[in-house]
């Protein structure tokens, strides 16, 4: 890989998330905040931290040798940004909508970045299940549920959002589960 | 050792970030929020000018020494306003009818003042068996006035594109000092009627006392 290219990617997907018009279209729809600018801030970290993680000696005594204290933290720093009434705060106040555009990339993304590589596959895999699953139920319960979680977003974009999820979750676990038969057959 | 050390600090601030973020794992959305903070620290309501639906003016000021049990709607809502309506009707009818008027008061306040005039919620009045006096349907004819009432209490309107709104329906109960001090589930009439009766008797208990 080449490390400038992760960087470069890194900076232009952060300008371009950041750009007025384009925040602005992001977030008049929820399908727009949930699925493409917090996976998208997140992803801008990541490439950043990949380069990171590969400066970074890995020494076996290390605070982050197993990945999974950075893993751990980035993941409860998207938890935060995904509860409803986050969702909602950072569109009510410019304040918090700059602390969800700097932490995610910066305290999620590139904590991932640098863990992922460094994870066991089996914690890989449990990440991954737990990914879909969540997707799976999260998508069901915003078809479901008759009662709005966010105070900006009205209950059709719910329930397209649900949908959109539930999507996502089958893709997610076919491609994981065809990867997985792919690697059995050919090893 | 200093990986392990890691994951626990890592869990505990996790852990630590998603309490504060929820009030202690209470709150998951900005609705329940709003109702805890409430709950803890009771609101001020600005006493806006209503119009009944007689076309009688008066202000939310004027039952100040009364409990006023408020709500939400627009007439022309087809979905969940008839059930918060229904519910309202239904939380009236549990209250005990000494207090009815005398120590509390019922507000259907429309946030449509533009199609909702005095001739509209009379129908909608007269539909709901809405009597007038312990109970009154209301707009509030002035956009900024309303916009204040809607901000205070927490409610947020979005029309859908469709001629009508999304709004978050909920009882407001605003105590004798004018200030909003709980916010209802409008799903669970009897439990609300049941509570404010207690209420009311509680009170009622406490001022014999003192005499």
């Amino acid at each position: 890989m080449n490390p400038k290219l992760y960087l470069i990617g890194s900076a232009v997907l952060m300008i371009l998330l950041v750009l007025p018009p384009i925040l602005d279209r992001l977030e008049s729809s929820m399908i727009g905040v949930m699925i493409v600018q917090i996976p998208l801030l997140v992803t801008a970290g990541y490439l950043a931290g990949v380069v990171i993680g590969q400066k970074l000696q890995r020494k076996s005594g290390s605070w982050n040798a197993n990945g999974i204290p950075g893993l751990l933290f980035g993941l409860f720093i998207l938890f935060f940004w995904i509860l409803p009434r986050s969702v909602d705060a950072s569109l009510n106040d410019s304040y918090i909508k700059l602390a969800k555009l700097i932490t995610l990339p910066l305290m999620a993304g590139i904590p991932f970045g640098v863990s992922w590589r460094r994870v066991h596959p089996v914690v890989k895999g449990a990440v991954k299940a737990n990914l879909v699953s969540m997707l799976a139920v999260m998508g069901w319960l915003y078809l479901a549920v008759p009662v709005r979680v966010c105070n900006n977003y009205l209950l059709s974009q719910q329930n397209a959002l649900g949908k959109t999820m539930l999507v996502i979750a089958i893709l997610l676990a076919l491609k994981w589960a065809l990867g997985a038969f792919a690697k059995f057959a050919h090893p | 050792m200093r990986n392990i050390m890691a994951t626990i600090l890592a869990l505990g601030l996790g852990i630590s970030l998603l309490w504060w973020g929820t009030d202690g794992f209470q709150a998951f959305t900005s609705e329940a929020a709003r109702r805890l903070e409430v709950l803890k620290e009771p609101k001020a309501i600005p006493s806006v000018r209503l119009e009944d639906q007689k076309g009688q003016s008066f202000y939310l000021h004027d039952y100040r020494g009364k409990l006023v049990l408020a709500t939400f709607i627009y007439t022309r809502c087809g979905d969940v306003c008839p059930i918060v309506e229904m519910n309202f009707r239904r939380v009236y009818e549990t209250i005990r009818d000494e207090y009815l008027g005398k120590n509390i008061v019922f507000l259907s306040i429309s946030f449509d003042p533009e199609h909702d005039t005095p001739h509209v919620l009379y129908e909608h009045a007269e539909h709901y068996q809405v009597d007038g006096t312990r109970w009154r349907v209301a707009r509030v004819p002035n956009p900024k006035e309303l916009n204040i009432l809607l901000k205070t209490m927490g409610v947020i309107v979005i029309p859908n594109g469709a001629g009508g709104y999304e709004h978050n329906a909920a009882f407001y109960l605003i105590d004798k000092q004018g200030r909003l001090v709980k916010i209802f589930d409008y799903n669970a009439p009897k439990v609300v009627g049941a509570e404010i009766n207690r209420l009311i008797a509680a009170n009622a208990l406490i001022l014999k006392r003192s005499e």
